[in-house]
C-alpha cells in the first residue's frame, strides 16, 4: 500500500516536473461580448488614409482632443494600402508650394530610408518626376507615432454606421471588431474619400455616371526586360514589362519611361462600401492573376513570378460633396486664389477614361491652383468639414486635386479650421478665415496668397 | 524585301540628315546658353589647355581667363557620315560649361546645317536644334537609331517599312526633317563628353571657383556645385556668404541642398553656426528642420546659438520645439536659464507642446528648485 501511494505520488511529481508552466495556465473564458461604449472628443476624423492622417496629427498638435477612426489596419490609404507610394506634387516652378505636416512625414521617411529627393529646381518635362518616392511601410509607421505622439486616439477596424447632429455635438456610432462605440464630438472631418460620413449626415453627394477605374498596384520578377525578344510579345503587353523594371527609387531626373509602376485597372472601382470594395478587389486580382497566366506564355517570361501585391484596390473617383463652393476647371487651371483658399494644389488635369486612355492638360508655368475653405465645407452642414478627393469641385478639377499632396494640404486646412471653430463653438464657416490662415502657418502649412 | 524596304525609306530619310558642307557665303553660325562663368572685365578667354577624351580619341580644349579661371570646354566634332556610300562632311565645334551643361554649338564659316531634302536649316530650326540640346532629359540617348524612323505593325504584327517616317514619339525630340542630325548631336553634347569634362572641372575646384559657379544664373550649375563641397572645402567668407544667400532664398531644393553640402568639419566655426542659425527665424519651415538637423552635427553648439534659440522658444509651435529640445539634449545644453525658459512652456494650453517641455525636463533631471516647482505643478 505504501509502495501504491509512493509511486502514485511520484508520478505526480514527475508529471508535475516535466509540465511546463505555460500549460498551465487554461481556463474558460466569458462568452464574445460586443463592448459597448459612450465617449467623448473635440474633433473626430473618419478615415486615416493620405487626407485623414495629416487632419489627425494636426488637430492633435493644435491642441484638441482627437479621434482617428479607420476601417482598416493601418494609416497612410492610398499612399501605404493602395502602394501610390509615391505622394506628389509639393514643388512647383521652382517653390515649394505645399508644406507642412505632410511634408514633414514624406521628408521623415526620405531621411530615414537613405532616399534622395528629386530635383525639384528643375522643372520636369514630366510632372511625375516631382513625386517623392517613399518606403510605404516605413511611412505606416512614421504616421502612427506621429499621430501617437500628438495624443490622437487611433480606433482601427472602425466603421461609423450612424450620425446625428444633437444640441451642437454629433453623435456617431460605429462598430469595429467587438466593439460598438458612441462617439459624442465637437467637430466632424470627414476623410473618407467617399463623402460617406456627409451622406450619412443627410449633405448632398454627387457622382459621376462613370467614374474613373482604381488601379491594382504589383510588382512581377524573374525575367529581364532587356533580354526579352519584344517582337514576339504583343506590343499591348510592353508598357506593363518595362514600367515593372523600374526601380522607383532608384529613378532620375534623366530617367525617360513611364510611371514606374505596374497596375491593372479596375473600372469603376468604388471603396465606399466592403461590398463594392471586395467587388472592385475581385475584379483587379482576377484581372492580374489572368494578366500574369498570359505573360508567362511569353518568351523570356516562363519564370515570371509576381513579387508584390498591394491590399487592397486603390481607388480615384466617387462621390463628391456639394459644397459652398464647387471649383471648377477654370479656377484650377487658371491658378485662381480664393480669398479663402487654404492650401495649393499643383498636378496635370488627369482623367483616366474608360481605363484606356488619360485626359491630361497641363497647368501654364507659375501656375499653383489653390483650394477654398468653402470647398470642404458641405452645404447646409454645421461643425462638418471634408478634406481629400471628395471635396466639392467639378469633375476636371477633381481630376487634378484629388493627388496626394493635395490631399495632405486639405487634411492639415480642415483641421486648422475644425479646432478654431471646436474652441469657439461655431461653425467652421463662420471662424475668421484670417486666424485659420494664421494658424496654419504657424503649423508650418504653405498659404497661398494673392499676388 | 522587308528589310529592304526599310533600308531604302532610312537611306531617303536620313541620307541628308548629316551637315552639309558645300560652300554659301555666310558668316559661322553659334548658338551659345547663358554661361556658368561670366568673365568680368579684366579676365579675358586666353588660355587653352588640351585633354584627350579617352573614349572617342578626341581632344577636348579648355579655355580658360588669363587669371586661369576655367570658362568652358569645346570639342571639334568632324567625320564622315555615310549612307549606302554616300558621305557627308560632318564639321562642327561643340561647347560645354564647366560643369559639363551644354553650352553651345558653332558651326564654322561656310558650313550650315540641313534636312533630309538639302533644305537648309532655318533660323527657327537653329534655335529648336539648339533647345532640345540643351535639355538633357530627353530620351534620345535610350532610342536606338533605327527607332528614329517608325515601324508600325501591319494585322500579321510583322514590319511594314514602306510607311516609315519620322515616329510620334521621336517627333518631339528632334528638328523636323533633320531626326538625325538631332540625333548625332544631341548624343555628343549630353554623352560621356559632358561628364568627362565635368570631372575635370571637379579636379580643378577652388573655393573660389566654387564661389564663382554658385553665381551662376543656371540653377543645374548651382547645384553641381553644391554637390561637391566637402569636408576638405575651405569655406571662404564669399563661399560661407553664398551658401547663407541660397540658404535664406525661396528655392527649397537649392537652400536644402546648400544646407546638405554644410560638412561637420565646417561646423566646428561657431561663426557659422551663428549665421545659419540667423537664417532660421525666416525660413519656410521645411528648412527649419534641416537647419536643426544639420546643428545636431555640430561638434559643439554654439553658446549664441543657445542663447538665440532660447529666446524663440516660447513662441514655437509643437514640432519646432520639439527640434529644438533635440538639439539641446543632442548637444549636451546644460544651462539653467535655458531650463528655466523651457520651464515656462509648462504653462502652454496646448497639452501637446507643454508634454514636450515636460519629457525634456523630466529627462535632464534638473534639481533647481523653480524647476521642480513647475514640474510638480504641471503634473497636478
Amino acid at each position: 500500500m505504501k509502495r501504491r501511494s509512493m509511486l502514485k505520488s511520484m508520478g505526480v511529481a514527475s508529471l508535475g516536473m516535466v509540465t511546463p508552466s505555460f500549460a498551465k495556465g487554461e481556463r474558460l473564458v466569458e462568452p464574445y461580448k460586443v463592448k459597448e461604449e459612450s465617449i467623448t472628443t473635440e474633433i473626430l476624423v473618419v478615415g486615416g488614409g493620405t487626407t485623414g492622417t495629416i487632419a489627425a496629427i494636426q488637430a492633435g498638435r493644435a491642441g484638441a482632443e482627437t479621434i482617428l477612426i479607420e476601417s482598416g489596419s493601418q494609416l497612410g490609404g492610398t499612399t501605404t494600402t493602395g502602394g501610390v507610394s509615391f505622394p506628389g506634387i509639393f514643388h512647383a516652378w521652382g517653390k515649394q508650394i505645399i508644406g507642412g505636416i505632410g511634408w514633414e512625414l514624406v521628408m521623415d521617411c526620405v531621411e530615414l530610408n537613405g532616399d534622395k529627393l528629386p530635383n525639384f529646381s528643375k522643372i520636369p518635362d514630366s510632372h511625375w518626376k516631382h513625386q517623392v518616392t517613399i518606403n510605404a511601410p516605413l511611412y505606416t509607421l512614421l504616421a502612427e507615432e506621429k499621430c501617437l505622439e500628438a495624443g490622437v486616439n487611433i480606433r482601427y477596424y472602425e466603421s461609423p454606421t450612424q450620425i446625428e447632429f444633437k444640441k451642437g455635438k454629433w453623435i456617431v456610432e460605429t462598430v469595429g471588431k467587438g466593439t460598438k462605440t458612441t462617439i459624442v464630438c465637437n467637430q466632424i472631418i470627414d476623410c473618407t474619400g467617399n463623402a460617406l460620413i456627409a451622406s450619412m449626415a443627410g449633405y448632398d453627394v454627387l457622382r459621376e455616371k462613370d467614374t474613373q477605374p482604381g488601379s491594382l498596384i504589383f510588382r512581377l520578377g524573374g525575367y529581364k526586360y532587356d533580354a526579352l525578344n519584344l517582337t514576339k510579345i504583343p506590343k499591348k503587353y510592353h508598357r506593363v514589362l518595362r514600367q515593372n523594371m523600374l526601380e522607383n527609387s532608384k529613378r532620375e531626373s534623366r530617367e525617360h519611361t513611364y510611371v514606374p509602376y505596374s497596375y491593372v485597372y479596375v473600372p469603376g472601382a468604388d471603396s465606399t462600401t466592403s461590398e463594392v470594395h471586395t467587388q472592385a478587389n475581385n475584379e483587379g486580382r482576377n484581372t492580374l492573376l489572368n494578366l500574369v497566366r498570359t505573360l508567362k506564355t511569353f518568351p523570356g517570361c516562363d519564370n515570371l513570378k509576381l513579387v508584390d501585391l498591394k491590399t487592397e484596390t486603390a481607388v480615384r473617383e466617387t462621390y463628391r460633396i456639394d459644397g459652398l463652393y464647387k471649383m471648377n476647371k477654370d479656377d484650377y487651371t487658371s491658378g485662381k486664389v480664393f480669398d479663402d483658399a487654404l492650401s495649393h494644389s499643383f498636378y496635370p488635369i488627369d482623367l483616366h477614361r474608360e481605363g484606356k486612355s488619360i485626359y491630361q492638360e497641363f497647368l501654364k508655368p507659375d501656375v499653383v491652383a489653390s483650394i477654398p475653405l468653402r470647398s470642404l465645407i458641405p452645404k447646409r452642414s454645421q461643425n462638418f468639414l471634408v478634406a481629400g478627393r471628395c471635396v466639392s469641385s467639378d469633375r476636371l478639377a477633381n481630376s487634378a486635386l484629388r493627388v496626394q499632396a493635395s490631399c495632405m494640404g486639405m487634411g492639415q486646412a480642415a483641421a486648422v479650421a475644425a479646432v478654431l471653430a471646436s474652441k469657439q463653438g461655431i461653425s467652421p464657416a463662420e471662424v475668421d478665415i484670417n486666424e485659420i490662415k494664421d494658424l496654419l502657418k504657424k503649423h508650418g502649412a504653405i498659404v497661398p496668397t494673392q499676388v | 524585301m522587308v528589310k529592304l524596304h526599310l533600308f531604302m525609306v532610312l537611306k531617303t530619310l536620313l541620307g541628308g540628315l548629316v551637315l552639309s558642307s558645300f560652300s554659301q557665303e555666310n558668316p559661322p553660325l553659334r548658338y551659345m546658353q547663358v554661361a556658368t562663368i561670366k568673365s568680368s572685365i579684366n579676365e579675358e578667354e586666353s588660355i587653352v589647355s588640351k585633354y584627350k577624351d579617352t573614349l572617342t580619341n578626341d581632344l577636348i580644349y579648355l579655355c580658360k581667363s588669363n587669371n586661369d579661371v576655367p570658362l568652358y570646354y569645346y570639342k571639334n566634332v568632324k567625320g564622315e557620315v555615310c549612307f549606302d556610300d554616300e558621305c557627308r562632311l560632318l564639321d562642327i565645334v561643340v561647347y560645354w560649361n564647366i560643369t559639363g551643361r551644354y553650352l553651345g554649338f558653332e558651326l564654322p564659316k561656310e558650313e550650315f546645317l540641313s534636312k533630309y531634302d538639302h533644305e537648309p536649316f532655318s533660323e527657327k530650326e537653329y534655335q529648336r536644334l539648339h533647345t532640345l540640346l540643351a535639355d538633357s532629359s530627353i530620351p534620345l540617348d535610350a532610342v536606338s537609331f533605327e527607332k528614329l524612323v517608325e515601324q508600325p505593325q501591319n494585322e500579321e504584327g510583322t514590319v511594314d517599312a514602306v510607311s516609315g517616317a519620322t515616329s510620334k514619339s521621336v517627333a518631339d525630340m528632334v528638328v523636323k526633317g533633320a531626326a538625325y542630325t538631332t540625333y548625332k548631336l544631341w548624343n555628343i553634347v549630353n554623352g560621356p563628353t559632358m561628364d568627362i569634362v565635368s570631372e575635370l572641372t571637379g579636379k580643378q575646384l577652388t573655393p573660389t571657383l566654387i564661389h564663382r559657379i554658385l553665381q551662376s544664373p543656371d540653377n543645374n550649375d548651382r547645384l553641381w556645385a553644391l554637390n561637391r563641397i566637402d569636408s576638405t572645402t575651405e569655406l571662404t567668407l564669399d563661399l560661407e556668404t553664398s551658401l547663407l544667400e541660397i540658404i535664406a532664398s525661396n528655392d527649397f531644393y537649392l537652400a536644402y541642398s546648400a544646407i546638405q553640402s554644410l560638412d561637420a568639419m565646417h561646423l566646428k566655426s561657431t561663426e557659422l553656426q551663428q549665421r545659419l542659425f540667423s537664417t532660421y527665424p525666416k525660413a519656410n519651415h521645411s528648412i527649419q528642420k534641416e537647419l536643426i538637423k544639420k546643428l545636431l552635427e555640430a561638434p559643439i553648439l554654439s553658446s549664441e546659438v543657445v542663447t538665440v534659440s532660447r529666446g524663440l522658444l516660447l513662441s514655437l509651435n509643437g514640432q519646432q520645439l520639439d527640434d529644438i529640445l533635440k538639439l539641446y539634449s543632442k548637444q549636451g545644453v546644460n544651462d539653467l536659464e535655458t531650463y528655466k525658459e523651457v520651464s515656462k512652456i509648462l504653462d502652454n494650453k496646448n497639452k501637446y507642446i507643454s508634454k514636450k517641455a515636460y519629457d525634456f525636463l523630466i529627462n535632464i533631471q534638473s534639481d533647481d528648485e523653480f524647476i521642480m516647482e513647475r514640474l510638480k505643478a504641471y503634473k497636478n
